[in-house]
């Protein structure tokens, strides 16, 4: 599974965690703030990513950004992976 | 300045007080017509409750009344109406206001074009110190209350006129402590604020801020991180950002220093029991060691051998509060612990174990008595887990009664549980399995190494 894949699964798991709906086509172009998940729902979509992939890369970012769509967190994710 | 409505005899009658949501511009000169209009002998040594109303409801309310009433009693939001009933009845309060009870106060047609001719009418021979009586935040149960005045909430506050400097924006409930320092700043600096009572952060909001010259926003730190997720976070013209809360950390302040390059970026401690703790602008995470030592006012601030931060309470409320935190002489035990390095303080955490999600506070015995509620839950410790988006999230860690499993369903019914009974910051994000709980020799769970 990518990188993608265990993004958009961890999504839904944690929107079932909480008990609340999210958008079912989520493309790269959905504004996170508007899937469906709110910032704290985002703050345990990266929490729970952490605990499955073994990294956080908004505590290992030298410049501090936060992503406005669903690509661009996918693209944080890819770029801060570690390397095997 | 002793009294809120003074503000309004030195400003030009043009300007604007507030910009309210349904489009509504909110003049000097309407409110000094409405001041005119009201019927001082009607409200002097009243006692006065405000529950929940608009805004700008609100912030004409407590100019109107300042001054007046005997005391301003602001209702806790989040309590059930017995309490609030109790509330009233121990505070002998005269009128509660609020919507559905506005009383003829709030009656008071609202114009722009009022002719304003004789603006020291509003000076008034006979004023009253009006009691400010808040709500502290986080608590359990019966609210409690700290007495303030006008005076004691703006001490610390720069009263030089700044007129249309700066146009604030409010994204906090007006009736938090916080909402109410953006008010009164605002106010007592002649600035324009635009309200917002439809609180969520959004590229919506955004705009209507940016569309009203918004130059001047104060939000939490996770209220900033979630903005910058806006699209058009960066269109925004910021000359003052102000951070409060939740302690500011070093990549939100530099996050927002890269955005505004040119903007003053300030993060500020205060609480309801002692007003302002320190307000500090050079962009770095906590807070330089030379505001313990004297300087031209009295110190603010002072941290004991434990690292524990005391705000002195002559910066804040006039008396000693009705209640809650430890009071020594003047000082006020803040519950945050603070560590030096070198010539700087740093946030360490709270004393209590109290999370901090994003601004709202949470005490972990609360969540902890929710969950004991679920069948199968033998132990339950709630603690906090450092998240790079809101600062804190709740965790818990269950010990499950012999024979129960703990698996997806269990989980599931514990969150389920929680949703039901705890408001939304307060539901453990993540409930984890645990052999067992250590307890501390008076039987309570040691939640010291449990931090």
């Amino acid at each position: 599974m990518n990188v993608r894949e265990q993004i958009l699964r961890a999504m839904d798991a944690t929107a079932a965690a909480m008990g609340i709906r999210i958008k079912t086509d989520m493309d790269d172009s959905v504004v996170l703030l508007e899937s469906g998940l709110d910032s704290l729902g985002f703050a345990i979509l990266v929490a729970r990513l952490e605990e499955e992939l073994g990294y956080d890369p908004f505590s290992l970012m030298d410049e501090p950004f936060y992503p406005k769509t669903v690509g661009e967190f996918v693209e944080i994710y890819e770029r801060y992976r570690p390397l095997a | 300045m002793k009294y809120l409505a003074e503000v309004l005899s030195c400003r030009d009658p043009a300007s604007v007080c507030w910009y309210s949501p349904d489009g509504t511009v909110e003049t000097v000169g309407a409110m000094r017509a409405a001041l005119r209009a009201r019927d001082d002998s009607e409200w002097q040594g009243r006692k006065v409750a405000l529950g929940r109303m608009p805004s700008l409801d609100l912030f004409r309310t407590l100019v109107l009344l300042d001054g007046v009433v005997d005391c301003l009693l602001f209702l806790p939001q989040e309590q059930e109406r017995t309490i609030l009933d109790t509330v009233i009845a121990d505070m002998q309060i005269d009128v509660a206001l609020g919507e559905g009870n506005k009383a003829n106060l709030l009656a008071i047609p609202r114009s722009q074009t009022v002719p304003d001719e004789q603006a020291t009418l509003l000076e008034r021979a006979k004023w009253r110190k009006t009691q400010w009586i808040l709500p502290t935040s986080g608590t359990t149960g019966t609210p409690k209350f700290i007495r303030h005045t006008f005076e004691t909430l703006t001490r610390r506050m720069s009263r030089r006129d700044l007129g249309d400097t700066y146009i604030w924006g409010s994204l906090y409930s007006p009736r938090r402590f916080a909402g109410l320092q953006v008010f009164l700043q605002s106010w007592i600096a002649c600035n324009p604020l635009i309200l917002n009572d439809d609180l969520e952060i959004s590229a919506d909001l955004l705009r209507q801020l940016a569309r009203l010259g918004c130059n001047a926003l104060s939000a939490t730190p996770s209220m900033w991180r979630k903005l910058s997720m806006c699209r058009g976070f960066e269109s925004l013209a910021l000359k003052q950002i102000t951070l409060g809360g939740e302690m500011a950390d070093q990549p939100i302040l530099d996050l927002l220093r890269r955005c505004f390059p040119d903007a003053r970026i300030t993060h500020i401690y205060a609480s309801t029991e002692a007003g302002v703790g320190f307000a500090v602008n050079d962009g770095l995470t906590g807070f330089p060691a030379t505001l313990l030592e004297h300087s031209t006012k009295s110190p603010a601030i002072r941290v004991d051998v434990a690292g524990h931060l005391w705000l002195s309470t002559e910066a804040g409320a006039d008396e000693a509060p009705i209640a809650a935190s430890p009071v020594t002489e003047g000082w006020v035990d803040s519950g945050d612990v603070f560590q030096r390095t070198g010539d700087r303080f740093f946030f360490r955490g709270r004393a209590s174990g109290t999370i901090n999600v994003g601004g709202n506070k949470v005490m972990p015995e609360e969540v902890e008595a929710v969950i004991k509620e679920v069948p199968g839950v033998a132990f339950v410790l709630v603690k906090g887990r450092k998240s790079p988006i809101m600062g804190s999230l709740v965790e818990a860690h269950v010990v499950t009664n012999d024979g129960v499993v703990f698996d997806e369903q269990f989980t599931r019914s514990i969150a389920a549980h929680c949703r039901s009974r705890l408001e939304a910051f307060k539901v453990p994000a993540f409930v984890k399995p645990m052999n067992r709980i250590d307890l501390n020799a008076a039987g309570k769970i040691s939640r010291k190494d449990a931090a």
